[in-house]
């Protein structure tokens, strides 16, 4: 994992007791993982406190944190790992241990959140049906069962704000199409319970 | 049973009575060709000149028998029925062979073809599917997560639309199994039991 020169010289601010307080580091490192998930909300006033004074360096540290949490929980990286990252960058043991664990606790939260910035396909999440029975039509005299199918997919919306939209996908199907349509998916099912050792 | 034609149906069909059986058999053919791919003005204008009447006449016509063979099917007429219908709206014994003869051929086809031109809503027609591990992206360097592209096709008012979806393991297990268990409904002993019963003869 590479970090920019930029970011290292954010972190080496970030690390200096001269330029970040221990409390104010302490507040940092809390609050970035919670900034990332987008539950900024609560948290701005605590910014905006430790932003009183210096807040170019603040803003600049808090900056470099964000990034390294996000391209350290992007690479996947481990505790030992993740703390021989920043052991480079002159933190004491104390601030290495408040940020290693803060890391630590909130990776998994981290990447859930990075694996669902990249929907470009729908994901199908669900799918409901009904069979109706049609009886006359104005251009049938035949019966028939016919079968309603919706797939519910979820998509990223077209903006950049990161939200989640439902689309659903109604189609028709009949006894002939619906058995074509299930030994597809039943041929994909198979193969993938075959490659995972399951059957 | 014998069909009862609207009068202006059987005015377009008129121009037919007066025809030749090698006419009519153009027009059959006109007729099919209808059928398959829609109307064809430029053969209409090319045959009303032969027969020297309007282009219009010629089209509603072909669009009579099309009509006719459709309103058959939809009442199921057997052989005789559709005989007796055409005698009745004034075609000779030789005109109504060759009709018969086309409605014969076509009547298995039109039968086929008419329960899913009712109320165009897409219908199912094929899915591709593609089996995937996504092991890189640029919000999450390292990762390994299986998934499936499906490539669904629908046939709707025109032209066949493809979705494309995505869907990972268990999701796609879950789809499999709730649409298999839709399938053994329709086939389940109390919905077999409402089929007869709602069965019109």
């Amino acid at each position: 994992m590479k970090l920019s020169p930029k970011v290292g010289i954010g972190l080496k601010r970030l690390g200096n007791q001269n330029l970040i307080s221990s409390d104010s580091f302490k507040v940092l490192v809390d609050i970035s993982p919670d900034f990332i998930l987008k539950n900024r909300g609560s948290h701005n006033a605590d910014l905006k406190q430790l932003c009183t004074s210096k807040s170019d360096i603040v803003k600049e540290c808090f900056a470099a944190l964000l990034i390294l949490l996000v391209e350290s929980a992007s690479h996947d990286l481990d505790e030992k790992s993740f703390r021989s990252v920043v052991e480079s960058y002159n933190f004491n043991p104390e601030r290495l241990r408040l940020l290693t664990d803060v890391y630590e606790k909130r990776k998994g939260d981290l990447r859930s959140v990075l694996f669902r910035l990249q929907h470009s396909i729908p994901q199908i999440i669900d799918v409901s049906w009904r069979l109706d029975f049609c009886i006359k039509s104005s251009s049938c005299s035949d019966s028939f069962p016919i079968f309603f199918i919706q797939l519910v997919g979820e998509a990223a919306t077209d903006n950049t704000s990161g939200g989640i939209i439902l689309k659903k996908y109604n189609f028709l199907c009949t006894l002939e199409e619906l058995e074509e349509l299930v030994s597809a998916l039943k041929d994909a099912t198979r193969h993938i319970e075959y490659l995972a050792g399951i059957k | 049973m014998i069909l009862t034609l609207k009068e202006e149906h059987k005015a377009h069909l008129s121009l037919l009575f007066k025809q030749p059986v090698n006419v009519l058999q153009d027009f059959c053919k006109l007729a099919l060709e209808y059928l398959l791919k829609g109307s064809k003005p430029k053969l209409y204008s090319s045959a009303a000149q032969k027969l020297e009447v309007d282009p219009e006449d010629i089209e509603n016509a072909i669009e009579g028998i099309v009509f006719l063979l459709i309103e058959s099917s939809k009442n199921k007429l057997n052989e005789l029925d559709f005989r007796d219908t055409l005698l009745t709206v004034g075609f000779n014994e030789e005109q109504q062979a060759v009709l018969s003869e086309l409605y014969k051929s076509k009547e298995k086809e039109l039968s086929e073809v008419l329960p899913s031109s009712s109320l165009h809503l897409p219908h199912f027609k094929n899915l591709e599917w593609r089996f995937e591990c996504q092991v890189s992206s640029r919000s999450v360097a390292k990762q390994l997560t299986p998934k499936v592209t499906l490539n669904l096709t629908l046939t709707g008012d025109k032209e066949p639309s493809s979705i494309l979806l995505q869907a990972d393991p268990k999701n796609l297990q879950h789809m499999t199994s709730v649409l298999e268990k839709a399938l053994k409904e329709a086939s389940s002993q109390n919905s077999r039991r409402l089929q007869r019963r709602l069965k019109i003869s």
